[in-house]
């Protein structure tokens, strides 16, 4: 997934990134309202976390900006205001789920997976590929019952080609879902990260799931 | 308790069965006048026919037997009247008396008044009658040769029929103000109980009242006057409750949610070294962990003080303390603040003495110059004045509007909503307010061109020793 973490304290945004990080997640940071209302307008990411309290602008103001511009990315307000007032509040302005401090690392990453799945219109976390199944909720991967491990960027990867079956997803497009802002990749990181995945797969006894289409990029399909 | 209804009701029948006995015995006793005094008026009437009617013919004494057949004094007439001499002895009676004499002997005691006048009285005729008895004395018509000189007349009437009437009128009377006392206690209770429905009305609605029902007050429009003063002070009482729940609620509404942005830090930390122990950046998080606990720490003690004053548990132990000594530290505690902002610091304070409480002094110069130093802009001027009469800190505050200063010392209160600054918990000036409060001083905050000043007023003027007297109350900005 492709998150943007739009919150203020330092401690926070060490503590949400490093641990969506270690999961294999994208993770771009705003520090303030300012900062969060542009950058959430990128059609480029899966989910936004966005603190309620920020400075120079609060959270509902952005998101009602969002909503009012027509920006629909999934977004999970985060606070320390627990009312149900402030809960009903924050969900009639446009947020897709409410999550009060503090909170399980664990639960924050449930929670998102969810409304990326809502999102594509994924009811079951189970994604499957012909002999290749995936369950998001355990980040469990398997081909024809066997399981394979991936790395946290692997399954990421895969996980995104995974939820377009049958779509062509760009180099840009994928590289923009692996990596954060901050990351800067190499030029041939995502074809190297291709290249591993293929081999983990074929190792397994997979058929050829991942397909180039020369220069327009990969689709994950069962031919 | 004693209950109104039940001394109300016991005083109302005491009073009202007092003045219906007393209306009773009043009409028997007006009737029983009336009855007898127009008893004796016939009596006199009589009497005095019969000394008219008296004369003296041919040397016999006589009476005009039509009047006296008239007045009832004939054979089988009713009334009685006897005449005897002046020494009592008998002298001529009614036919009416005869034969048996019907005053006799209950008539020897009687004497007309000597002045020609008559008197009338009771009496028991011999055949056992009660009866009113008329005398007076005899002057007969013709009477040259006096012979008749000392004659009287005793009459009596039978005051039976008057007894008659007034014992039913007794009875009468009795019967109606018994049963008027028989229903006058369920009479007053239905109308006391009708009376203090309202009463009973408003207990209900007030039992209604459910806990966290702040809200809710009652109906005063609705009421009797009498009761509307009541329901006027109750509803002012409830409206102070509601005011202090909302503050207490709000209080510690934004006491957790204060705690729960570093709890969340603490966790989120704490799971990320769990999950990878080996990762470079675990120590500093661990000590980012340290950090955030002591901020919380820091943050728990400033509510302990508050919770304090407002319980007014914290004791006030006031000591001399120099004004210019414990600015002077608190300037010096804040030394790598102001160098770091480049903050010029102005002071202007009299050699002057405070009955102030150390602790209490401190926290309340300390939030006030680390709140200045904190929220002045970078490179501006902090002035510090003080003398016997007060204490000021000037800082310029742009940003800072004349609504804010009414929200100053509300605690939590930022002008910002941004929580990311860990070490402005908002509290700060409410603390001032609070330690100001117990020293009985005032806090007087203003805006003076841009920039905001904080004015703790003593409470009273220095002493010719230059000390400044026992300080009454202060406040603060965060």
């Amino acid at each position: 997934m492709k998150i943007l973490v739009v919150e203020d304290s330092a401690r926070l945004r060490d503590a949400m990134g490093g641990g969506l990080t270690k999961l294999g997640h994208a993770v771009d940071f705003a520090v303030d309202g300012a900062e969060g209302s542009i950058m959430g307008r990128h059609p480029g990411y899966d989910v936004i976390v966005l603190d309620r309290m920020l400075p120079d602008k609060e959270g509902l103001e952005i998101l009602r900006d969002w909503r009012s511009s027509g920006i629909d990315t999934p977004v999970l307000l985060l606070t320390a205001l627990d009312g149900v007032e402030e809960r009903v509040r924050g969900l009639g302005t446009g947020a897709d789920d409410y999550l009060t401090k503090p909170f399980a690392l664990a639960e924050l990453v449930a929670r998102l997976e969810a409304l990326t799945r809502r999102r594509y219109a994924q009811a079951d976390p189970c994604l499957r590929v012909g002999p290749l199944e995936i369950d998001t909720a355990r980040r469990h991967v398997a081909v024809s019952g066997t399981t394979i491990v991936l790395t946290a960027r692997e399954y990421t990867l895969l996980e995104c080609l995974a939820r377009r079956p049958g779509h062509i997803l760009s180099r840009e497009q994928i590289e923009e879902r692996l990596y954060a802002e901050a990351d800067g990749p190499l030029s041939n990181a995502v074809d190297a990260a291709i290249y591993s995945l293929r081999r983990k797969l074929d190792q397994a006894g997979a058929p050829p799931l991942i397909h180039t289409r020369r220069g327009l990029g990969y689709t994950l399909a069962h031919e | 308790m004693s209950s109104i209804r039940r001394q109300l009701t016991l005083t109302l029948c005491v009073l009202i069965g007092g003045i219906l006995a007393a209306t009773a015995i009043g009409a028997y006793l007006t009737m029983r006048e009336v009855l007898l005094s127009g008893f004796d008026e016939t009596l006199a009437a009589k009497g005095r026919a019969l000394v008219t009617a008296s004369e003296v013919d041919d040397g016999d004494f006589e009476i005009d037997l039509t009047v006296r057949d008239f007045a009832g004094f004939g054979e089988g007439g009713n009334d009685y009247f006897e005449i005897r001499r002046g020494d009592g002895s008998f002298f001529l009676e009614s036919p009416s008396g005869d034969p048996v004499r019907m005053i006799g002997r209950a008539g020897d005691d009687i004497r007309p008044p000597a002045d020609g006048s008559w008197e009338i009285g009771d009496m028991t005729l011999t055949d056992g009658r009660a009866a009113r008895y008329y005398s007076q004395l005899i002057h007969p018509k013709d009477d040259k040769k006096g012979r008749f000189h000392d004659l009287y007349f005793i009459i009596a009437s039978p005051s039976e029929s008057v007894s008659r009437q007034l014992a039913l009128l007794g009875l009468v009377l009795g019967a109606s103000t018994s049963l008027g006392l028989l229903l006058l206690l369920p009479a007053v209770g239905i109308a006391l109980r009708r009376g203090l429905q309202p009463i009973h009305r408003m207990t209900r609605e007030l039992t209604a009242f459910r806990a966290g029902d702040t809200e809710r007050r009652l109906e005063a429009s609705a009421l009797p006057e009498e009761l509307k003063p009541v329901a006027e002070v109750l509803n002012e009482w409830l409206g102070r409750l509601a005011d202090a729940f909302d503050r207490e609620r709000r209080f510690t509404s934004d006491a957790a949610h204060e705690l729960r942005t570093p709890l969340a830090e603490i966790r989120g930390m704490a799971e990320l070294a769990a999950m990878d122990p080996a990762d470079p950046a675990t120590p500093a998080r661990l000590q980012e962990m340290v950090d955030a606990t002591d901020e919380m720490t820091t943050l728990i003690d400033k509510l302990a003080i508050l919770a304090r004053a407002d319980s007014r548990r914290h004791v006030v132990n006031p000591e001399r303390i120099s004004l210019q000594d414990a600015i002077q530290e608190t300037i010096t505690r804040f030394h790598e603040l102001s160098e770091r902002r480049g903050l010029r610091v102005e002071t202007e304070i009299a050699p002057v003495f405070v009955d102030a409480d150390p602790l209490l002094l401190r926290a309340v110069l300390q939030n006030l110059l680390g709140n200045a130093m904190a929220h002045g802009p970078a490179g501006s001027l902090i002035e510090i004045h003080g003398d016997a009469a007060g204490l000021k800190v000037a800082n310029a505050a742009p940003d800072l509007l004349d609504q804010d200063l009414l929200k100053l010392t509300d605690r939590f209160w930022r002008k910002s909503t941004a929580r990311s600054e860990r070490e402005h918990s908002g509290l700060g000036l409410s603390i001032v307010a609070a330690c100001v409060r117990l020293h009985g001083w005032e806090l007087a905050p203003s805006l003076v061109n841009g920039s905001l000043v904080m004015h703790v007023v003593f409470g009273s003027s220095p002493d010719s020793t230059g000390h400044a007297g026992c300080p009454r109350a202060g406040g603060s900005h965060g």
